[in-house]
């Protein structure tokens, strides 16, 4: 499967081109959203919500429940037990010099063998190996 | 008019699909007959449908009153969802049950929302000064 970092979402809903293009060529079973990354999505509108001047307001909820309803459009997958071992392995071996939502997904995709796909992958390359790391924004199809 | 069909390849067949019409698809063995195919039933869908222009409510006062502020202006989709709404469920990715189709409506459904990509540049910001939790260790009373 292919874990889809949280930016992602962002381009899918800004309609990059590029990602399009791989889009196209996968079924759509194959994508996930991992719980961290719909977390972070769920709470950026959240707050917007609830931070919104009046004039903002319904707009700004309308848009919370938008931002749900794309999200329930991909399949989620849960950081379950075989993830959190991951998880407590790769704090073990990077301490706190790295991302921990990063090291989140990264433990997920070592967990269930996934690609995580990432605009980001300087962040993920000593968390998981070349061939579970992907860039769908500024890498081409082949 | 003209509209864009994506052609996709799949399971040795070819699924072309209208992006503006999301319900608009066809699927054959070959490319140009999966072409041929959609474009015919794009003729069949321009034949028995018609183009109407709706009229958008007028601003409202508080509308109105941040235009002459120079504040910004935040669209409102059409399609409003009724009151009392009940939340759709998530799909585990474990469901075999449950198989979901590309939502190609939903691509570049935030792409005039001025708040949509900064939300992302703050997420990676936070993700940037968070720090690792640690469970707190109960000192003995």
């Amino acid at each position: 499967m292919y874990l889809r970092d949280t930016h992602l979402i962002g381009h899918y809903a800004n309609q990059h081109p590029t990602l399009m293009l791989h889009i196209q060529r996968i079924e759509w079973d194959e994508v996930g959203l991992p719980t961290p990354a719909v977390a972070e999505v769920l709470r950026g509108r959240a707050e917007f919500a609830l931070k919104a001047a009046p004039e903002q307001v319904t707009w700004a909820h309308d848009q919370l429940w938008q931002t749900y309803v794309l999200i329930v459009r991909f399949k989620v997958l849960l950081l379950d037990e075989e993830a959190k071992k991951e998880l407590k392995k790769l704090l073990r071996k990077f301490k706190s010099k790295k991302r921990y939502v990063d090291m989140m997904i990264a433990a997920m995709a070592l967990a269930g063998d996934h690609v995580v796909v990432t605009r980001n992958t300087k962040h993920f390359a000593d968390l998981l190996p070349p061939d579970q790391l992907a860039n769908w924004i500024d890498d081409s199809p082949r | 008019m003209t509209c864009n069909v994506i052609v996709t390849p799949r399971h040795g067949r070819y699924l072309a699909r209208v992006a503006e019409l999301p319900d608009c698809k066809a699927e054959a063995e070959s490319r140009d007959q999966a072409l041929a195919l959609i474009e015919k039933r794009l003729e069949e869908f321009a034949k028995r449908s018609e183009i109407v222009q709706v009229k958008i409510p007028k601003l409202g006062k508080a509308e109105r009153a941040g235009k002459r502020n120079g504040q910004t202006q935040f669209k409102t989709k059409a399609a409003k969802p009724p009151k009392l709404v009940q939340l759709p469920p998530m799909v585990l990715a474990g469901d075999k049950s449950v198989h979901l189709e590309t939502p190609w409506e939903y691509f570049g459904i935030f792409k005039d929302d001025p708040t949509w990509m900064p939300m992302f540049e703050d997420i990676e910001r936070r993700r940037d000064r968070q720090k690792i939790p640690t469970t707190k260790k109960r000192g003995k009373k």
